[in-house]
């Protein structure tokens, strides 16, 4: 699916941008003890700007 | 964006992708089921994430190997999508001012964890000398461990996660003597709001020497520290804790800083009986408390806005020169979606 957002990138320049992006439903997994699951699409709201991101 | 410059950031991509989407904290809609939620943002082939182990898979929304909020919609696991209180609801709204507490609940779940680890070790650590003392039974002296390693509390660093620590310290141990150590002036909006909600003391961060700050962090204290957290990424951090000798014996240093390199003297370090350690992580079971506390607190107070269209027209500006310019808010959030916000 496509959608817009905010993504970082490997760019000397350009190391965050937005624009349109693929985004797939990617099976994962919560815990070790439980089976992978495909995801529910969701629309987020009011995300935030975190202090130690990829730091 | 310093990793994105530097050609590092494979390691953080979804597999087969080339970018990442970011942002980790932040309040979703689930129009499938026509709700709204907090994302566990950390998942993956670990039986518990806050002790995964070499051989397990970890995986974090918008910070690690998947993608984060930043985008108009996106996939999550339907077990990571966590309720939130009916309160933070109005006609089917979702209130601003319980958004913006709820984007905390990320930091604020790290912090119960931190909360948890310094009581599981500080009552291992001391319960002996506690049954010296009293002559108390073991089960008696490691509940009085617990509570005496938070006799004497120095918080370095005032961000959200430290502001966060002393908030959770002084909620369960009021008898905690707590000094906040940071850089900003003690009329600063952050200085004043983290005093007002936890009633600790404060001492800025701007002697000429390290000696004359420990000096007033322990004059402050009134006396050496039980409990030393780290949350300020500098590394003057151990320097005043070991060095400077402001950790006392049989103390705790909790490090919670991401990047400095912590060092000691071994020789007093044994004599002291001192106790270092580090963890970065949380269960969905604190993530759950930290959105049922979050909801009845003020941190919608330290958060602010910034419009999607200034953020999205030019990310990197706005980072830089908003979101983490001097002066900038303790956090800002962005309202990606105004459909179901309710102002």
């Amino acid at each position: 699916m496509k959608t817009f957002g905010t993504y970082f990138q490997n760019d000397k320049l350009s190391p965050l941008c937005y624009g349109e992006v693929e985004i797939e439903n990617t099976a994962r997994r919560r815990l070790r003890t439980e089976p992978e699951k495909t995801a529910f699409s969701a629309k987020p709201y009011l995300p935030v700007f975190a202090e130690q991101t990829l730091s | 964006m310093k990793m994105g410059r530097e050609n590092k950031l494979d390691k953080k991509f979804p597999y087969g992708k080339k970018r990442l989407i970011n942002g980790h904290e932040g309040v979703v809609y689930v129009p499938s089921e026509n709700r709204f939620a907090v994302v566990l943002i950390r998942g993956g082939n670990s039986c518990d994430p806050t002790r995964f182990t070499e051989e397990e898979t970890y995986f974090e929304y918008g910070c690690d190997g998947a993608d984060g909020l930043f985008s108009d919609c996106n996939y999550y696991n339907p077990d990571m999508l966590l309720p939130i209180p009916e309160s933070c609801v109005h006609n089917g709204k979702l209130k601003l001012d319980a958004a913006k507490k709820l984007v905390f609940s990320d930091p604020y779940a790290c912090m119960l964890f931190q909360l948890e680890r310094i009581e599981d070790l500080g009552e291992a650590h001391n319960f002996r000398v506690e049954m010296a003392k009293t002559g108390l039974s073991e089960k008696e002296a490691r509940a009085l461990a617990v509570n005496h390693i938070f006799d004497r509390t120095v918080i370095f660093g005032l961000g959200t996660t430290g502001m966060f620590i002393g908030d959770l310290i002084k909620r369960k141990y009021p008898h905690s003597k707590l000094v906040f150590v940071a850089r900003s002036e003690e009329e600063s909006p952050k200085v004043k709001f983290a005093l007002d909600i936890t009633g600790a003391d404060y001492v800025r961060s701007n002697y000429d020497s390290d000696e004359l700050l420990a000096q007033a962090i322990e004059n402050k204290l009134g006396g050496k520290a039980t409990l030393f957290i780290g949350t300020s990424g500098n590394n003057i951090e151990h320097r005043i804790a070991f060095e400077q000798g402001v950790l006392g014996c049989n103390g705790l240093y909790d490090s919670f800083s991401l990047g400095p390199v912590v060092s000691y003297d071994t020789m007093p370090f044994g004599f002291k009986n001192q106790l270092i350690f580090g963890s970065i992580n949380f269960r969905q079971s604190h993530m759950e408390k930290a959105i049922e506390l979050l909801s009845e607190s003020r941190y919608d107070e330290i958060v602010s806005l910034i419009d999607r269209d200034r953020f999205t027209s030019d990310p990197i500006d706005a980072y830089e020169n908003i979101i983490y310019s001097k002066g900038a808010p303790i956090k800002t959030a962005v309202i990606w979606n105004k459909k179901y916000i309710e102002y």
